[in-house]
């Protein structure tokens, strides 16, 4: 019995997306937990970039997936599902920035601790990529990079992540967006100078990759 | 080649997309512009870097937590179906209601439009040509007054009342051209030439002309009543 059940994963895994949403519009509920393993970290990571924050970017993306699970029968497969998902996440994430924006709220600098103690906020007052004493291991350069990811604007940086880090085409970021094509390059254009100017000081510390 | 083309070709050299005559020229300026061979290169090595952004985990129990927010929005949506069954039936007959209420307004509006609009006939009937307002020159005696117009000065008063205006105007035109004036001098009329109420700046033309013809046919009048007595 569990033999089968394994067997019929495997075939369904090797299904494309768009074969699965058509299986869970017609019931099968199980190709939807396919979907979600195959996306889950892809669109978390996307959220991450966009939100910087992981439980909200876990989140979201939760609720891109009911969302999607939900809605999936006004899917068409005239669209990628990936380009389905992007789309719903993003306009979710819109959607919470502008509610943060009309209601900005008193965040307190001091972080609660695990004993319930205030603990001192984790500012970090010196460039770290400036210091030569600092010697960047994987993890440290990642957070480098997310940095510079946050400065690009917030208006840019969706498209500027789906291109550079998901891979998306311009054509699906136009269609995840709903924004034009040139529109769309000219964003990301910018967006790879902002990154650049933000990313140059790690750049000119010399790092061998 | 330009600086600034060079840096859109740079952009379609990193997708991918660059052409083999634009990719040469472009290799070819960068081998000449210090400038566009930093920017080129710094671009690069940034979008380079990316490739070692560390992928992030979702937690462990991302699936279960899927699961069993699934179930209650599922449970949610139950629950609300009949709520929402209701709403769209009270959001049906509210547009019903609406429906009516427009319909209701707008025949109100032909009928109150019906009822006092200005009826030719009448406002030309309606001048006052009493027998004891008439002068012995014939024309028709001064009776000038407001008589029921709040506002003399107001045209659309005069306008949208026109039917029952003429009444208290006096005029002394020669009876069938239906001119008056109002207590002021100011003009009004309807009549059986064609217009209906003053308003607009050609009838106002039109009526000064018929002023002028009244005028000579006064004197004319005149002369002839001076020639009789003679």
């Amino acid at each position: 019995m569990h033999a089968d059940t394994l067997k019929e994963k495997a075939r369904l895994s090797a299904l494309s997306d768009e074969d699965l949403v058509l299986k869970v519009q017609a019931g099968e509920s199980v190709c939807f937990d396919i979907l979600v393993d195959r996306y889950k970290a892809r669109l978390y990571n996307y959220l991450l970039r966009l939100v910087r924050n992981e439980d909200e970017a876990e989140e979201i993306a939760q609720e891109t997936f009911v969302k999607a699970f939900i809605h999936a029968d006004k899917y068409k497969t005239i669209a990628r599902f990936s380009t389905w998902l992007y789309t719903i996440a993003t306009n979710l994430v819109r959607n919470r920035l502008r509610a943060k924006r009309r209601s900005p709220r008193f965040v307190s600098l001091w972080s609660r601790g695990a004993d319930g103690e205030d603990e001192a906020p984790s500012v970090e007052l010196v460039d770290a990529a400036r210091r030569p004493d600092v010697q960047f291991n994987d993890k440290e350069l990642g957070k480098l990079i997310d940095e510079a990811i946050a400065k690009i604007p917030e208006k840019y940086r969706a498209s500027f992540v789906l291109r550079e880090i998901n891979q998306l085409s311009y054509e699906e970021i136009a269609a995840v967006t709903g924004l034009k094509l040139g529109t769309v390059r000219s964003r990301i254009n910018r967006a790879r100078h902002c990154f650049r100017r933000a990313i140059e000081p790690v750049l000119e510390r010399g790092i061998d990759f | 080649m330009r600086c600034r083309q060079a840096e859109k070709l740079i952009f379609d050299y990193i997708d991918g997309a660059i052409s083999e005559s634009d990719r040469l020229g472009l290799e070819k300026h960068l081998g000449e512009c210090r400038t566009c061979e930093v920017t080129a290169s710094a671009l690069a090595k940034s979008l380079d870097l990316l490739h070692h952004l560390p992928k992030a985990e979702p937690s462990e129990n991302f699936n279960w937590k899927l699961r069993l927010r699934l179930a209650q929005e599922r449970n949610a949506w139950r629950e609300n179906l009949g709520s929402e069954r209701v709403w769209r039936g009270a959001w049906r007959s509210r547009f019903a209601l609406g429906a009516f209420s427009a319909f209701a307004v707008v025949l109100a509006a032909g009928f109150v439009f019906l009822r006092f609009s200005p009826d030719p006939s009448r406002v030309s009937r309606g001048i006052d040509f009493r027998p004891e307002a008439t002068t012995e020159t014939g024309a028709v005696a001064e009776t000038r007054g407001t008589g029921g117009l709040s506002n003399p000065y107001d045209p659309f008063e005069v306008r949208n009342f026109g039917g029952f205006g003429p009444r208290s105007v006096s005029t002394d035109a020669p009876s069938g051209l239906g001119l008056g004036w109002v207590d002021d001098g100011g003009l009004f009329g309807a009549d059986s030439l064609g217009f209906r109420s003053i308003g607009s700046g050609r009838d106002y033309q039109r009526i000064r002309q018929l002023e002028q013809q009244i005028e000579i046919l006064h004197k004319e009048l005149e002369n002839c009543n001076l020639g009789r007595r003679e």
